[in-house]
This record gives C-alpha cells, structure tokens and sequence, in this order.
C-alpha cells in the first residue's frame, strides 16, 4: 500500500515535470553568442550589438555594453567549450548535441541532469579560459596592472586593480558575467527555478574553479650536492583538454543534491560531498536512447558506433539493442607520416575502404 | 593521427618557461651577486689605499665580507633564517675554538674539528627532526665544513703560511660572499690572497664574467625546460613535448641524470660567476693574462672517457680539497683504503644521505674496477692510450683498436650515468621525496626496474680483473 502511493507520487511528479516541460519553450542561454557571426564586428570595435544578441539575460546586456570588447572572447570561450563537450561525450548515448536555437543544447537543459550540469561547468570554464588566453595577449586592457579607477556600478565583491594573474581576472570576469543570468532572477517563485539557479550557479562555480585549479607550477631544486638552495618555478598552463577531461571526471562523480529551503545544497546520498569543483544534479537523466520531443533527447539513431567495443560507444550499448547496419565507405586518410627537418610532420593522404556502423 | 609541430612547442615553451625561469632567476641571484661587485670595490679601492701597511683597513674589509655574507644568506634562506644563524653560528664558534685551543697540544686539533663537523651533519641528517629544512642549507654546512676542516688540518701540519686567523678574519674566511652559498671552496691562502694581492680588471675578466653567466643561463633554460619535455613520459603523456617519440625505461633515466647533471652546472656557473666577482676566483696568482677559473667541466662528464674523469670535473675544488685532506692524509693505509675513505669523507659531507650515499659507493667502486681492469689491460697489450688517466705524453700513434676500445667505455659510462641518475629525487619537489631528500627504498625501486644493469655490469667486469 505505501509503495503504491509513493509510486503515484512519484508518477505525478514526473507528470508535472512533463507538462512543464512541454509547455515552456526551451530558454535562451548566453552560450549561444557562440554560434552567432556578428562576433567579428564586436572584434573590430565597432558600435557594440549587444541589444541584438539573443542568450543574454537582462544584466548581462548591461554587462555587454560596459565590456564590449570582452564579448568576442566570451564567444569563442563558449565555443571551445561546446566542442570540448562534443569530443568528450563523443561515444555516449547523448552526445551533446546541438540544435540551431538559442538554448544551443536544446530543451534537454531543462531536466537537471548530470549532463545539463557538465554543459554549465564546461562553458564557464570555456570562457575563463579564452579570457585569460586574452589578457595574456594583450588583447584586453582592462587585466593586469590597471590604473584606471574603478568603473561604477561594478559589484563589490569583484577585486579591481593590482597585478593579478591572466586567470585571477578572467575567473572574476568570467564570474560576474555568467552568474548574471541567474543573478537576474532574484528570488524565483516556482520552486523547480529556485532549484535550477542554485544548481545552476554551483556547476558554474566549479566549472571556473577547475580552471583556476589547473594552472600548476612546476618547480625544480637547485643547490650543491642536490640541496634546495635555489627553487625555480613556472607555470604550467595546460591545454583546454585537460581541463575536459577533469570536468568528465567530475561528471562521473557527480552529486545529486536537494535544496533546502534556504537555498542550500544537501546531497541526498549520506556519504557524498559537495565539494567546490563537484558537479551537482537535481533530477536523473533522461533515457537517450529514444528521440523525444517532449524532453528534447535527438536519440541514437543514426549514430556512429563501434562494433568491438564494449563501453559505452559500443555498438551494443550506443543502439540500445535495436540493431546497427553496416556501410562500406571510402576514406581520405593520412599516411606514411615523415619527420622533416625542421620541424613538422608531413604525412600523404591514402585512401581505404572502411566499414561503418550506424545504429537503426 | 596528428601532426606534431615541433615549432609551436617550442615556442610555447619559449613563451611560457623560459621567460618566467630566467626573470625567477635573476631576481633571486641580484643579492648576491651585488654583495660580491661591492666586496670585489671595497677591496680594489683599499688595495688602492695600499693597504698592507694599515692592518685597520683589513679588519674593515673582514668585516665587511662578514656583513655581506650574512645578508646574503638573509636573503636566500629567509624563510629558515633562525635555523641558518644558529647552525652557521655555531660552526664558526666551535671550530675556531677548536683549532684555538688545541693548537698547541698534543691533542690533534683536526681530527677535533673534523669530528665536530661531522657530528653537526650527522645532527642535522638524523635528529634534526625536519628534513626539508635539512636540504635546504645542506649545501652550505657542506661548504662550510670543508672550509672549516682544511684549516684545521693546515695548522696542525704546519702548511698554513702566517699566522693563526683571528677571529675576524676567520667569520671573513667562512662567511665569504663569493663562496658561502654555491661557492666553490677555497683556502685560507686564496683568501688572504684575494685581499692583499691585486687583481687584473680588463677586458678578458670582463669577457670571462659575460660567457659565465651565459653559459649559466644556458644551463638553466636547458635543465627547467627543454631537457624534461624532450621526450614522451608515457606515464605523463599531457606534458609539452618537443620530439614525438616515446622513451623508454633507459632513455627517461639518461633524461633524468642529464637533467640532474645541468642544474649542476647551473650551479657551478653561479658558483664562478660569485667567486670571480668577488675576487678570488683566479685560476694562477700571478699572471698577467686572464685565466677562466673552472669549476665544472660538463664535457668531460657529458662524453664520459672514464668515471674518474666525471668524478673530478664534477666539482674541481671539491675534488682538490679531497684529494689534498682526505686522500693524502690517509694514504699510508694503502690506496684502495685512501678511495674509500675518501668516498666516506665526501658522503660525509654531503649529508649523509643514504641515497647519495649509495651513489658515492657505487661511483668509489666504479672508478676503482674501470682504473686496475684499464691498467692491467693496458699492461697486457702495452698500450699507453687505453688507461684511465694516460700519461701525458703519448709519443707512439694510438691505434685504431686503442680508440675504439675508449669510444666502448664511453658508452659504458654514459650508460652508468643514467643508471645512476634515475633516481633523481633532487629536483622533483613538492613531493615527498624531493625536498626531504631521503628515500633509499625509492631509489633501490629504480634501480630494479633498470634491472640493476650497472652493477651487474661492474661486478662481471671485478670477476673478469681477478682472473686475467
């Protein structure tokens, strides 16, 4: 008898979570400033379009507006990470894929999944990134040892001025633009909303913290006979697969949580964390295997696999036991890669007849 | 399959590494090297004062050198200054005490002194209950103590010209700017020498100064940056790369041993830069050329002709001090007994490291098999050339079996460097054995996993010395 009615509970929850879901519209995200071709006329410095940019909540086009020249770097930032976050869920079920509206992942970023959560880490860090990468160029004046005074209206708690590192200012940069969005919508009336921004707002956070984290230095002793009279240090920036790579991890090990009323994150297993850079979820993913265009899931079906696997690419597991066909298909390859000097590499291009397979 | 740019790599690291070690660098060697130009001004412009015939200008150039030495290693070791003072303190006291009061006794006042010493690094390896702090002014005790020790054993035998140091000069002698933190160890002589007589400055000091530094700095970019990232780690396959090709178990180990090797020189190169700027680096007294002090010869040691040619272009002064104090002190225990207790002397000093310990070992037993199996084979063909040291003048032509049998041990040696170099626990830090600077069982782990070649190798090449 309990069983049965936590059951219905349960269905009626999902039922809710349904309607919801068929009735929004997928929202709008600034990642999608990503995909759109005006960036090159932001590059130019010319009249900032920022009224124009869908994605961007209300602070955010304020945002826009003070920092215009920041905004081709936000761009390519969430461009770098959409495609860390093809290749690296490039073998699962839900492959990241991407629909041409302004959400860019389409009505799946409404359910808080584990993977909604990694979309929000990966961007944030994309843009830490790409901003850092920028300051470090020279391309922003606004970074390292600053001048000028500090512009109004900023908020208090971002530090201005000083030397900082590239990373320091494009975290707080990074920080203050992305966190608007959720900024904007103060105190949220439905429930499910309050939820999602303070998930949303965490997985954010541990996106940009990866990236803070990442920059190691690499230290070597010097000294008579070995000892450590001298230590020399430098900083080791690695590339932006590494940090794909850590937020996978994390996303292995993602935490799912419940928020209290006041707005704080309890996970809901006892022996959890929540720890800065883990990855926290609110509601269990979605079955990828199907297309459906209630929660917005493309489905497997006309995906790629591979026959011997047997992880999750794997043509058993990624067709989820409908059966795959298989083509024959002739490819371009690189071949007979050769050292020259000095110093690439230069390979011929040969081609072969390959099989493939595609789920049905 | 991708293609590897060997020019962007290099140019990150170019951008990245090199820009940030070299400015690192400087900015912590500017002290020293300061304190040594204004020591070296001090006593050219006294020297222009003529200062032999006022004893008050010595006592101030003493006390100056004293002055800057301590703000020196204030400013290199601030973080372990107290620990600094009291074991530099306490050094300098207790062996001028020692070399004072017993001067006249029948006690020997070296032996005295060189138990002091001695009994000072077995604290500071064993009780001093931080080791990373130990492995941070190791190098320095270790200078000091040699400094300490050849004065000892100069008075006792009667070889030390003038008088007994005062006290002033005595702090002047082992607080030197140019020689208390890398500095190559010199004598009491050199000292006193380098107040008193007049240095050449020319053009040729000068051009001596630019090629040191330059070929530090060199040294340094080489060992921080492009040694360890020459080859794929396949345990680290995420670090910058230079040549795509991935080592093996022999050639990370030569990669980790020229590694160590080139921080040395780094070091070395500082070591002359300081001592030459100081004044008392001068390879003849009295010459009216020039001459480059050398401290280290990275290529006898990198084309290794033989391993007693490594272990003394390793560290010239160090080896003199060895060979005059320790070697010809205990000759008349035999030679092989005088090797030995050289080796002991340097692990000694060295801080009684139970992993360099291990190396000297092998390196006392290496050089000892390689020159009688080289002598004794050099006496069966009656061929001059093929020894470890060969005599100088080689009258005959060396033939061409004669030549290749050197390249063969060259080969050999380079393979016993990068044995001995695998477990290179110096310069990884922040990890535990880097900068605590002990692990036997880590470097016994390495060894095995090279199958202990090297010492397989040497105990076949005894057996094979025994039976000819």
């Amino acid at each position: 008898m309990e069983s049965n009615s936590r059951r219905t509970q349960s269905n009626s929850s999902m039922l809710v979570l349904l309607i919801a879901v068929l009735i929004s519209p997928a929202c709008s995200i600034w990642w999608s400033i990503a995909t759109r071709p005006m960036m090159d006329a932001m590059v130019l410095g010319t009249q900032p379009i920022c009224g124009q940019l869908e994605g961007l909540s209300r602070n955010q086009r304020a945002l826009c507006q003070r920092y215009a020249n920041h905004m081709a770097h936000v761009s390519e930032g969430a461009g770098i990470g959409i495609n860390e976050c093809k290749w690296q869920f490039r073998g699962q079920r839900w492959n990241c894929s991407t629909v041409d509206d302004s959400s860019v992942f389409g009505k799946v970023l409404k359910i808080g999944s584990k993977e909604t959560a990694f979309t929000y880490a990966i961007s944030a860090a994309g843009v830490v990134v790409a901003v850092a990468r920028a300051c470090k160029n020279e391309q922003l004046e606004n970074c390292g040892c600053g001048n000028k005074a500090r512009p109004e209206g900023l908020d208090a708690s971002w530090r201005w001025g000083g030397c900082g590192d590239n990373t320091e200012y494009a975290y707080g940069f990074a920080r203050e633009f992305i966190d608007a969005r959720e900024r904007d919508n103060i105190s949220p009336k439905r429930r499910k909303d309050r939820e999602r921004k303070v998930m949303n707002m965490h997985n954010n956070e541990a996106g940009r913290m990866v990236v803070v984290r990442s920059a190691r230095p690499t230290c070597k002793c010097h000294g008579v006979s070995g000892s450590c009279s001298l230590k020399t240090c430098w900083m080791q920036v690695p590339g932006f697969r590494e940090i794909g790579d850590e937020l996978m991890r994390k996303y292995i090990g993602g935490v799912e949580v419940r928020v209290t009323n006041r707005g704080q994150l309890r996970p809901r297993r006892s022996n959890d964390e929540v720890g800065s850079t883990s990855l926290v979820y609110l509601d269990s993913s979605p079955d990828y295997c199907d297309k459906n265009r209630r929660t917005g899931v493309a489905g497997t079906k006309g995906r790629e696999c591979k026959k011997d696997s047997s992880g999750p690419e794997g043509c058993g597991l990624l067709c989820c036991g409908r059966g795959f066909r298989t083509y024959r298909v002739r490819v371009v390859e690189k071949c007979e890669c050769k050292f020259q000097w000095c110093c690439s590499v230069k390979c011929n291009l040969c081609q072969r007849t390959v099989k493939r397979h595609i789920c049905r | 399959m991708e293609t590897h740019d060997i020019k962007l790599e290099l140019s990150h690291l170019a951008s990245n590494c090199v820009t940030s070690v070299l400015s690192s660098s400087i900015s912590q060697l500017k002290v020293l090297l300061i304190s040594c130009v204004i020591l070296r001004l001090a006593i050219c412009l006294f020297q222009y004062l003529n200062i032999e015939s006022r004893p008050f200008y010595k006592m101030i150039l003493h006390m100056l050198s004293c002055s800057l030495g301590i703000f020196v290693l204030y400013d290199l070791f601030e973080d372990v200054y107290q620990v600094m003072g009291w074991v530099t303190f306490g050094l300098v006291t207790v062996s001028y005490i020692c070399i004072w009061g017993f001067y006249n006794s029948s006690y020997s006042s070296s032996a005295i002194t060189g138990f002091v010493a001695v009994s000072g690094i077995l604290f500071g390896e064993f009780y001093y209950s931080n080791p990373k702090m130990w492995n941070r002014i190791r190098g320095v005790v270790l200078l000091m103590c040699m400094k300490v020790i050849s004065v000892a054993v100069d008075y006792r035998s009667g070889k030390m010209a003038g008088s007994l140091p005062s006290v002033l000069e005595y702090c002047a002698y082992c607080l030197h700017p140019g020689s208390v933190i890398f500095g190559p160890w010199l004598s009491l002589q050199e000292f006193r020498e380098s107040i008193l007589v007049r240095r050449l400055n020319n053009v040729d000091f000068f051009w001596c100064i630019i090629k040191n530094s330059i070929s530090g700095m060199i040294c340094l970019v080489l060992c921080m940056c492009v040694i360890p990232h020459l080859f794929m780690d396949p345990l680290e396959p995420q670090l910058p790369l230079i040549l795509p090709v991935v080592a093996g178990p022999w050639l990370l180990a030569y990669k980790s041993a020229v590694s160590f090797h080139f921080s040395h020189y780094y070091v070395c190169y500082i070591a002359t830069l300081t001592s030459q700027l100081a004044g008392t680096g001068i390879a003849k007294v009295s010459s009216k050329k020039f001459k480059d002090f050398v401290i280290t010869r990275p290529l006898d040691i990198e084309i290794p002709r033989s391993m007693l040619d490594v272990v003394v272009a390793w560290n010239i002064p160090m080896s003199k001090w060895l060979k005059y104090y320790v070697f010809d002190t205990t000759r008349f225990l035999g030679n092989f007994s005088a090797l030995l207790f050289s080796y002991a002397a340097s692990a000694i000093l060295h801080g009684l490291n139970l992993h360099l310990a291990a190396i000297l070992l092998t390196l006392c037993l290496y050089t000892y098999i390689e020159n009688a199996l080289r002598l004794k084979l050099s006496k069966i063909f009656n061929c001059n050339a093929i020894q470890s040291r060969p005599p100088r003048k080689v009258t005959s032509p060396i033939p061409i079996w004669a030549r290749l049998f050197n390249f063969m041990w060259i080969l050999i040696n380079l393979m016993h460097l990068a044995y001995l170099g695998t477990a290179n626990i110096f310069q990884d830090e922040e990890d535990e054995h880097g900068i605590h600077g002990y692990s036997i069982t880590h470097t016994l782990k390495k060894w095995g996993q090279l199958g202990f070649t090297s010492h397989i190798f040497a105990a076949a090449c005894l057996l094979f010395n025994w039976f000819i």
